[in-house]
């Protein structure tokens, strides 16, 4: 049986991508989920960010790192430093922060 | 002597065969010459091909690649000519000039001896007026160099494909297929193609984007939390989780005293008016077990968190942590 999802609609005018991470975190504990993907979208015609989740139990999630980046060099860059740091790569979506598009990267923290 | 004769020979060779065959200095600006010169080298080729045709396809074959190699000079000759005059920057009746187009446009009669044969021949066709003003707004718009790069990736495109076509039989690969493949290689270097070619990237670009935002109706918009009620929100999603994990185990201690913590948390909950009733509504109570419990916590702050109840959200998290 497919794991239970749940989408949640992210106001476009959070303050700082920060901001976001935290919002997030905190709804993966909430939602007893992790999170799966983060795109751009529109909730009745008002942009949001869309994030999609799933139902995980019995993990103990932890911190979440989002990071902007503009280029394909920012991404392995960046990608780099977390493998380093033990995080694991997620994935890549677009949200908006401060009402503008931004391409993260998410990585679920050691 | 002998050496002033090998010299000869070698000049010779050098300049009938290392020189391009095909170095016409091409005037862009000059249509019909430039048509005319392409015409001319179809309609002398295709004669030997037809002829060749009935009794040596071979032959058909290599005088319709020839047809092929020899006609592209003309036309790499001619667009060097032209990016060279927009990358110095044209005026805006030079542009103009430049909207043109190919089109195998019909056959063209010849007589030759005793009967008439019909060949393909290509014709320069103005670009539609409509467009002008838009293209050309959009050309004096520092596009230059987007253009050139469109334009030799258009070319070098269709000159694979030729290439890859050379290799095919006669019947598989006419001579009228040939020259159809020359003059989209022409048509690869215009302007016009320039501008269809990026539009239809634009297009597919915006489709790209339109098929990446996704569309949502009716969920309640999250604002951003607060970092404080993060905090709670992980602190009792460990414990929920920890809990979790005792009674999947195998350990009855821990699944007692996991049933026995949960009980202690829903009878505090049981106690504020709003978490009773989402308690109610999910049909448990704190006699009820373990797993019943867990499961209906779990729920409760799931839906909870998808309508944004931060206020039920902080008592319930506040008691999972504070009934230890």
């Amino acid at each position: 049986m497919a794991a239970q999802q749940f989408t949640k609609a992210y106001d476009a005018n959070m303050s700082s991508l920060q901001a976001l991470e935290t919002t997030c975190e905190a709804d993966e504990a909430n939602l007893t989920a992790k999170i799966i993907s983060l795109q751009l979208g529109t909730d009745d015609g008002v942009k949001v960010t869309a994030g999609k989740y799933e139902r995980a139990r019995g993990v103990k999630l932890g911190n979440l790192a989002f990071e902007q980046y503009e280029t394909e060099v920012d991404e392995q860059s960046i990608k780099a430093i977390h493998q380093a740091k033990g995080d694991t790569f997620l994935f890549k979506g677009e949200v908006y922060v401060q009402n503008k598009p931004a391409k993260v990267l998410v990585f679920r923290e050691k | 002597m002998r050496k002033i004769q090998l010299c000869l020979l070698v000049l010779t060779a050098a300049f009938a065969t290392g020189c391009p065959k095909y170095k016409p200095s091409v005037d862009f600006n000059n249509r019909s010459s430039f048509v005319n010169k392409v015409n001319e080298h179809f309609r002398a080729k295709q004669l030997e091909y037809i002829a060749a045709l009935g009794t040596d396809p071979n032959r058909a074959q290599t005088i319709r690649n020839e047809l092929l190699e020899d006609a592209l000079p003309y036309i790499d000759d001619a667009y060097m000519g032209f990016i060279t005059d927009i990358q110095r920057g044209r005026d805006r009746g030079n542009f103009i000039a430049d909207l043109i187009e190919l089109g195998t446009s019909g056959a063209v009669g010849i007589t030759k001896g005793e009967r008439s044969i019909q060949i393909l021949g290509v014709a320069l066709t103005a670009f539609r007026g409509g467009r002008r003003s838009a293209d050309v707004n959009f050309y004096k718009d520092q596009s230059t160099p987007i253009l050139i790069s469109k334009m030799d990736g258009n070319r070098a495109r269709v000159r694979t494909t030729i290439l890859s076509r050379e290799k095919d039989g006669v019947d598989k690969y006419p001579i009228g297929a040939a020259i159809s493949d020359i003059v989209d290689y022409y048509n690869a270097g215009t302007l016009v193609r320039a501008f269809t070619e990026l539009a239809k990237d634009t297009a597919v670009q915006t489709k790209q984007s339109e098929d990446n935002v996704l569309v949502l109706k009716g969920v309640p918009i999250t604002k951003e939390a607060t970092p404080v009620f993060a905090a709670l929100s992980k602190s009792a999603s460990n414990i929920i989780t920890g809990l979790d994990a005792d009674l999947a185990g195998t350990d009855a201690a821990r699944k007692d005293a996991a049933t026995k913590r949960l009980q202690k948390i829903v009878a505090a909950l049981e106690k504020d008016k709003d978490a009773a009733a989402a308690l109610k509504n999910a049909g448990v109570s704190s006699k009820d077990d373990g797993p019943k419990l867990i499961d209906a916590l779990i729920d409760i702050r799931a839906a909870a968190s998808m309508v944004n109840n931060n206020a039920l959200l902080d008592t319930i998290n506040q008691a999972i942590v504070d009934n230890k």
